[in-house]
C-alpha cells in the first residue's frame, strides 16, 4: 500500500509532466505540433536549427528591439539575403557566442548587422526556458538541454499556449517563421491609422522620465559589453565576415532615462573599437511615438529607413556614421542634442 | 550517469528492474549478467574507453588473486599491489609529481572516472585473500563486486565478503516491497540532499572561493561565509551521493555500508574521523594505520596515515596540507586526553555542544584547503577567517567589515535572505534530526521503515520537487576523487 502510495505522488507525476510538456510542447522545442497555434518561441533554438537548413547570406543580430525588421520586405528593397536573428532579451554576450558559432556551420554567412541596444544586461539567460541558448552554439549537451524542457513545470508556457489555442487571447502576437521577425497586425494597424488614439489608450507614452544616475552596475555592464564588441570585430575580420553595428534607435521617452555622462562614455569608447551607425539620439525617428509599439520596440515601419544608413554609411539627419577619427565632433553633436531635447530639462 | 538525473531515476532504474523482473525465472548467472551489463552501461555514459581501463584492471586482479589462491606466493601479491599503485600512480599523480619538479608540459592525462575506489577496493581483495585464503569467488561475481553500479564511482568503499554473498544469495533476486520502499526512502533523502541543499550552497561557495584569486585579503565574514557553506555543501553532496547508493542498492535487495553517521555532531576529531566517509576511514585504519605501528607508534602512523589519506583524494597540495591539518589537530585530540588522564580532569569539563562547535571550526577551517585550487588561494581565505577575523578590535572596525560583506554578498548577486534559510534548515538537519540511517532504523540489523501514510505522502513530494529541482548537470564533489 505505502509504495503504491509513492508511486502516485512521487514517481507517476514525473511521468505526466514529462507527457503534458512534449504534447503541449510550449516553446515549440520538440517540434511535436500537436497544436495550431505556436506557443511562445524558443528564438535562440528555432533560429538557429532553422539557418542550418536555410541559406542566407546575411543576418541581422540584436536583441527583439530589432524584431519588428520585416528582412522579407528589406531583401526585396534593398536586394540583399538577409535573415532577421533577433533574440528576446539578447545582449552582446549571446550575440558573441552566435557570432563565434557562424564560420563554422553557417560558412555561407558573409556580413552580420548588429544592433547594440542601450546595455541593460550582459551574459547569458538565467533560468528561463524560453532564453536557453542553443546547446551546440554553447557547447553543451543536447540531452540536458531538452532534459530541461521535459522535466519543468513550464506552467506559464503552457497556459500562454493553451489559451492562444483555445481562447481568442494572445492571438495578435504573429512570428515569422521564414523571415524570423515578429508583428503585430492590429497595433501596426492602429499605429497608422489612429496613433494618437493608440497612444492615448494605451498610456505608454505618458511618463515623463529623468535621467538615470551614474552606477557602477551601468558601468560594469558597459564594459563587458564593449569588450565583447571588441572580440566579435577582432574575430569577424579574422574570418573575413564583414560587421555593421549600429545603435538602437530607442525611443525618445527611452533616452530620457539615460545618463549623459555614461553614454557619451560608452560611444567614444565605442568608436574606439570600431565603426558604427548611431542612431541613438533625438532625431525624426526616435521623436516620433507613432515608429513605436512602445517605449522599447519600434515598428517596421523604420526599418528602411535603418537600411537606408547601413547600406549608405553616409551620415542623415537620423544617423550619423562614427568611427574613431569624427566621434569627438559626434559627441559635441550628442552633447548639444541631449541639453536641448531633454524633455523635462 | 549520475544518479541525480531523470535518465537515470526515470529510464535506467526502471528499465533494469523491469529486466530483472522478466528474467526472474532464468539462471543465477542471467540475474549477475545483467547487473554487470546494467553497471557497465552506467559507467560508459561518462567515457566508453575508461570502461577499458575497468574491465583490464578486474581482468589483471582477478588472475592475480587466481595465483595467491593457488599458490599464496608473496611476490605476486606483491606484483598485484604495485601494479595496482603504478596504474593509479600514472593516471592521477604523474604530473602532479612531473609539475613538482618543475616539468609542466606534460599532456593531460584522462583520469577514469573512480579509480582511486576500484584500485583501493581491489587492493584490498588482494590483501585478504593472501590472509585469509577465501574460497573461490566466480569471475562474474568478482567483476559485479567491483563494478557494480550504486559503488563504482565513489563508494562506499565495499568489502568483497560484504558484498559477494549477497549476489551469490539467490533470495536477493526476489522483488521485495519493502526492501523498495526502504530503498526509494533513502534514495529521495539523499536526492534531497543533493539537489535541495548542496546544490543550493555551491552556488555560495564556488562564487566566494572563485572570489579569491590571490593572496589579497577581502573580508573575514565573506570568507567564513564561504567556508561554512562548502563544509555543508560537502557533507551534503557526499553524503547525499551515499544515501542514493545504499538506497538504489536497497532497492536490488543488495545492502551496502553506511558511510556517514552525523559527522558534524562529533565531540573531538577523533570522533570525526568515526563517522566521516567511514569505510574509507576503516580501510585506512585497517591496512595503513595499523600496519605502520598503529597506537604504539601513533605520531608517524597517524602522520603517514592522513597524508597518504590526504593525497588519495587529488594530486594537489592543497590535499597534502589537509591531510596533515586534521593529523595535527589528532594530535592535539590525544594530547587533551593526556592532559585531562594525567591532571585528573573530569570528563565532562567542555560541554558537549562546546566540542561539537570547535571541531565544526576545525573540519571547517580544514575543508578551505580541500576546497581552494591552489595553496595561495586557501592562505588567503584561512588568513582571512583568522587573522582578518582577530584584527577586528573595534565596534567601528566591526560595523566597517560588516558593510563590506554586504556589499560583497549584493555585488555577488548572493541573497542573504536564501543564505539565512539554507545555513538554518542545513543546521537543523545536521545538528537537531536524526540521520538516514538512524531515521531508517539501520542502527538494528533489520532494516524497516516504520513511517505512517503521512510520511509516505511527505516523501513521495519530497521525490518529486527533488527531481524537478533537477535543473541541470551537476556532477558530485566526490567524482573527481
Amino acid at each position: 500500500m505505502k509504495i503504491k502510495i509513492f508511486i502516485v505522488i512521487g514517481i507517476i507525476p514525473l511521468y505526466l509532466i514529462v507527457i503534458i510538456n512534449y504534447i503541449i510542447d510550449p516553446y515549440g522545442v520538440f517540434e511535436s505540433n500537436f497544436f495550431k497555434q505556436p506557443g511562445a518561441i524558443q528564438e535562440r533554438f528555432y533560429k538557429i536549427n532553422y539557418l542550418t537548413k536555410n541559406l542566407f547570406s546575411e543576418i541581422l543580430l540584436g536583441s527583439s528591439r530589432v524584431g519588428s525588421i520585416n528582412t522579407e520586405n528589406i531583401n526585396i528593397k534593398f536586394n540583399k539575403n538577409i535573415y532577421n536573428f533577433y533574440i528576446s532579451s539578447g545582449n552582446m554576450a549571446e550575440f558573441e557566442y552566435i557570432v563565434k558559432w557562424i564560420p563554422y556551420n553557417l560558412s555561407h554567412i558573409k556580413a552580420i548587422y548588429i544592433q547594440i541596444d542601450w546595455p541593460e544586461n550582459y551574459g547569458l539567460a538565467g533560468d528561463q526556458l524560453q532564453y536557453q541558448m542553443h546547446p551546440d552554439i554553447i557547447k553543451k549537451s543536447k540531452i540536458d538541454f531538452f532534459k530541461n524542457y521535459l522535466f519543468t513545470l513550464q506552467y506559464e508556457g503552457i497556459k500562454y499556449k493553451l489559451r492562444r489555442n483555445f481562447t481568442n487571447e494572445y492571438l495578435e502576437y504573429k512570428f515569422d517563421f521564414k523571415n524570423g521577425n515578429f508583428s503585430y497586425p492590429e497595433r501596426d494597424n492602429l499605429l497608422k491609422t489612429d496613433c494618437d488614439g493608440y497612444q492615448s489608450r494605451t498610456g505608454y507614452f505618458k511618463n515623463k522620465n529623468t535621467e538615470i544616475a551614474k552606477s557602477l552596475r551601468q558601468d560594469s555592464i558597459n564594459t563587458q559589453t564593449l569588450e565583447s564588441i571588441s572580440r566579435i570585430k577582432k574575430y569577424a575580420k579574422n574570418k573575413n565576415i564583414d560587421i555593421i553595428f549600429f545603435t538602437a534607435p530607442h525611443n525618445m521617452n527611452y533616452i530620457d532615462k539615460i545618463n549623459t555622462e555614461e553614454y557619451i562614455s560608452f560611444i567614444r569608447k565605442l568608436a574606439n573599437i570600431t565603426d558604427f551607425h548611431n542612431f541613438l539620439f533625438y532625431n525624426k525617428l526616435t521623436k516620433n511615438n507613432c515608429n513605436y509599439y512602445e517605449t522599447s520596440h519600434y515598428t517596421d515601419d523604420i526599418s528602411t529607413e535603418i537600411f537606408n544608413a547601413l547600406l549608405v554609411r553616409n551620415n542623415l539627419s537620423h544617423s550619423h556614421f562614427t568611427t574613431s577619427k569624427n566621434v569627438d565632433d559626434e559627441i559635441i553633436f550628442l552633447k548639444n542634442n541631449f541639453k536641448k531635447n531633454r524633455t523635462l530639462q | 550517469m549520475l544518479f541525480n538525473s531523470q535518465e537515470f531515476i526515470l529510464l535506467f532504474i526502471p528499465a533494469l528492474l523491469v529486466l530483472l523482473f522478466l528474467i526472474r525465472g532464468r539462471s543465477h548467472n542471467t540475474y549477475i549478467a545483467t547487473l554487470i551489463l546494467f553497471s557497465l552501461i552506467f559507467y560508459s555514459f561518462w567515457n566508453v574507453s575508461d570502461l577499458l581501463i575497468v574491465l583490464m584492471s578486474v581482468l589483471f586482479n582477478y588472475v592475480v588473486y587466481k595465483y595467491i589462491r593457488n599458490t599464496n606466493n608473496k611476490y605476486v601479491l606483491i606484483i598485484g599491489i604495485l601494479f595496482n599503485l603504478v596504474a593509479l600512480y600514472y593516471y592521477k599523480y604523474i604530473i602532479f609529481t612531473l609539475s613538482l619538479i618543475g616539468i609542466n608540459s606534460y599532456d593531460k592525462i584522462n583520469l577514469p572516472l573512480g579509480i582511486s575506489f576500484f584500485t583501493f577496493t581491489q587492493i584490498v581483495f588482494l590483501i585478504d585473500v593472501y590472509k585469509n585464503k577465501y574460497t573461490n569467488f566466480k569471475f562474474n561475481n568478482y567483476l559485479l563486486f567491483v563494478v557494480y553500479f550504486p559503488h563504482l564511482i565513489a563508494g562506499p568503499l565495499v568489502h568483497h565478503k560484504d558484498l559477494i554473498p549477497q549476489f551469490e544469495n539467490y533470495k536477493n533476486r526476489e522483488f521485495n516491497q519493502n526492501n523498495i520502499l526502504i530503498g526509494l526512502v533513502i534514495f529521495t533523502i539523499g536526492l534531497a540532499k543533493k539537489v535541495l541543499f548542496a546544490d543550493n550552497l555551491a552556488l555560495y561557495a564556488n562564487s566566494i572561493f572563485n572570489g579569491y584569486s590571490s593572496l589579497q585579503s577581502i573580508n573575514a565574514a565573506y570568507a567564513w561565509t564561504g567556508a561554512v557553506a562548502y563544509s555543508m555543501q560537502l557533507y551534503f553532496d557526499f553524503s547525499g551521493y551515499t544515501d542514493m547508493a545504499i538506497g538504489v542498492s536497497k532497492i536490488l535487495n543488495i545492502n551496502l555500508p553506511i558511510n556517514f553517521n552525523s559527522p558534524y555532531k562529533s565531540k573531538n576529531i577523533i570522533e570525526f574521523w568515526r563517522r566521516w566517509h567511514i569505510t574509507l576511514s576503516n580501510f585506512l585504519r585497517d591496512y595503513l594505520y595499523i600496519p605502520l605501528g598503529g597506537n604504539k607508534n601513533r605520531i608517524i602512523s597517524i602522520s603517514i596515515t592522513m597524508a597518504l589519506g590526504g593525497l588519495w583524494h587529488g594530486a594537489n597540495l592543497t590535499f597534502l596540507v589537509w591531510g596533515c591539518l586534521h593529523a595535527g589537530f589528532i594530535y592535539l585530540n590525544y594530547l587533551w586526553i593526556k592532559i585531562k588522564e594525567y591532571f585528573k580532569i573530569p570528563v565532562e569539563i567542555i560541554p558537549n555542544y562546546i566540542g561539537v562547535f570547535i571541531t565544526f571550526i576545525c573540519v571547517t577551517f580544514a575543508w578551505v584547503f580541500f576546497r581552494s585550487e591552489n595553496l595561495q588561494k586557501a592562505l588567503a581565505i584561512s588568513s582571512d577567517m583568522i587573522f582578518r577575523w582577530l584584527s577586528i578590535d573595534s565596534l567601528n572596525l566591526f560595523i566597517n567589515e560588516f558593510h563590506i560583506y554586504l556589499r560583497l554578498m549584493s555585488e555577488s548577486n548572493l541573497s542573504m535572505k536564501i543564505l539565512l534559510i539554507i545555513l538554518i534548515l542545513s543546521s537543523v538537519i545536521i545538528w537537531v534530526l536524526p540521520n538516514t540511517q538512524q531515521y531508517i532504523n539501520q542502527d538494528k540489523k533489520n532494516l524497516c521503515f516504520k513511517g505512517g501514510i503521512y510520511e509516505i505522502i511527505f516523501f513521495g513530494i519530497l521525490f518529486l520537487a527533488s527531481v524537478l529541482s533537477i535543473s541541470s548537470k551537476k556532477e558530485f564533489i566526490y567524482f573527481n576523487f
